[in-house]
């Protein structure tokens, strides 16, 4: 019944009381946006505790929803916002996004120190010799993009989002989104060039 | 392999590549603990749904009192509106103050109305019962005439006969005498003269003694002096027209044949033309047909 309805038509049923345009809607995001959050965290467990707090924020937000813009952009944006929340804890992270976020207007300049930093653990060189498949490799050439960048590109992969919704959604212009997105994938065709 | 343009904001084989391979998904618990949530947020919205219908109550229960209030008021400046007329408007505000003025004054016309109606009722079955006489009036009314042109003699003649009621006075009279007494009693509460009596307790029979006494009876006073005593009784013309419409015809006929029959022959046919005007339509027995 539900399926061939719209993300926001659903949002709108749910926030009537039809728990099974919920269960649609959540079927639809679940794994986009788990993916989204455990690429940008590199952490499942940090990933699953974001997770499940973007969607109770959702579930709260229901009565204030307005179909003003596509769900996908109003869901990402809030795990943008909650990712935000999540490096501004921890202040190593937090000098890195404001370093970032004062060199929009030079983002490439930034990317240099982002690429610097080192990978997440499951993602060093020795765990990369353990996973030989594909998969694998896609996930370290993400993970050693910029941040900046590689939000960018999953939002555009996962959540589907154009330029315009992706710079709405992460409060940036859209030729520094566009530029970001360039970069990124100029990075992942390099890194994965012999699976091409 | 194929060379991304510089300017290009989308490359197809990256897409493809990652979309492929692509992997990551929550796990189920975690799926059950939002669904959960998910639906119990939705079941306090439901447990709280009855809001609106409280609010519609609440509403009829804010505004019950002031409308009833307002109801009252609306209510209560209407009646005083109605029933604030100027004296003598109507029937009602006539009637008050007469009924009032009948404590202070009994020789008031409004005495009449309550205190005629157990006399005369208590007379008419005695006028059935026991046909009067001449003699017998005057055995009534002959002592009672003593006093009549002075306030004491009508007082007098109150204190005799006044308090008591006609019952214990027929009583102790003969039953030939108090049959008469009664009616005489009765009508001439309502007589002129009994606008004019003084004492509280009967007022309307005190006077009505020395009325009747005055018109009947009194040594030396003839039917010009009697009607010189009622001509000279201060009464207002309503007033006598509300005794002369509250006069009992039966007990006012009883009177005229004894005033015939004691031949007062003037007076007979004055109170019979009285009679008349108050009772135009009353149905006369014979002899006052000729």
């Amino acid at each position: 019944m539900h399926g061939d309805w719209s993300d926001e038509r659903l949002m709108l049923a749910y926030r009537a009381g039809d728990a099974d345009a919920f269960s649609m809607l959540y079927r639809r995001y679940r794994g986009s946006l788990y993916r989204y959050l455990a690429q940008q965290c590199g952490n499942a467990a940090l990933a699953d505790e974001l997770y499940q707090d973007i969607w109770i924020k959702v579930v709260n937000a229901r009565a204030d929803y307005q179909p003003l813009a596509r769900f996908s952009t109003w869901i990402f944006r809030i795990a943008h916002h909650r990712l935000i929340d999540h490096h501004r804890r921890n202040a190593h992270q937090v000098a890195v996004l404001v370093l970032a976020n004062d060199c929009d207007g030079a983002a490439d300049s930034g990317d240099e120190l982002i690429a610097s930093l080192p990978a997440p653990g499951h993602q060093t060189p020795h765990a990369l010799h353990e996973r030989r498949d594909t998969a694998e490799r896609i996930d370290l050439a993400l993970a050693e993009l910029p941040d900046h960048q590689r939000e960018v590109f999953l939002l555009a992969e996962e959540g589907g989002l154009t330029l315009e919704e992706i710079a709405a959604t992460t409060g940036t212009g859209r030729e520094t989104t566009k530029s970001r997105l360039r970069y990124a994938l100029q990075k992942l065709r390099h890194s994965l060039r012999d699976l091409l | 392999m194929t060379e991304l343009p510089q300017d290009s904001s989308s490359d197809p084989q990256v897409s493809r590549l990652y979309r492929q391979h692509a992997t990551g998904e929550p796990s189920a618990s975690l799926d059950e603990q939002i669904l959960a949530a998910a639906r119990a947020a939705l079941a306090d919205q439901k447990s709280a749904a009855p809001a609106p219908a409280a609010r519609r109550r609440g509403w009829w229960q804010r505004w019950r009192t002031p409308l009833a209030l307002a109801t009252t008021v609306v209510l209560s400046l209407t009646l005083t509106l109605v029933q604030d007329r100027p004296p003598g408007d109507g029937p009602p505000a006539r009637s008050q103050p007469l009924a009032k003025k009948s404590g202070d004054d009994s020789g008031s016309v409004p005495s009449l109305g309550p205190a005629v109606s157990p006399v005369a009722d208590e007379a008419r079955p005695a006028a059935a019962l026991a046909p009067s006489t001449p003699t017998e009036v005057r055995a009534k009314v002959a002592p009672t005439s003593a006093g009549v042109s002075e306030g004491g003699g009508r007082q007098q003649a109150g204190s005799a006969v006044g308090p008591l009621p006609a019952e214990a006075e027929a009583s102790r009279a003969p039953a030939t005498v108090a049959a008469p007494a009664a009616k005489l009693e009765g009508r001439v509460e309502l007589a002129p003269g009994g606008r004019r009596g003084d004492s509280p307790a009967s007022p309307a029979r005190a006077s009505t003694d020395a009325g009747v006494a005055s018109r009947n009876e009194a040594p030396g006073v003839g039917p010009d002096a009697a009607a010189a005593a009622e001509r000279g009784a201060v009464a207002p013309a309503p007033a006598k027209a509300v005794a002369e419409r509250a006069r009992n015809p039966a007990i006012w006929l009883e009177e005229i044949s004894a005033l015939r029959r004691a031949g007062k022959i003037d007076d007979a046919e004055r109170e019979l033309r009285a009679f008349r005007l108050a009772n135009p339509d009353y149905p006369l027995p014979g002899q006052f047909r000729q």
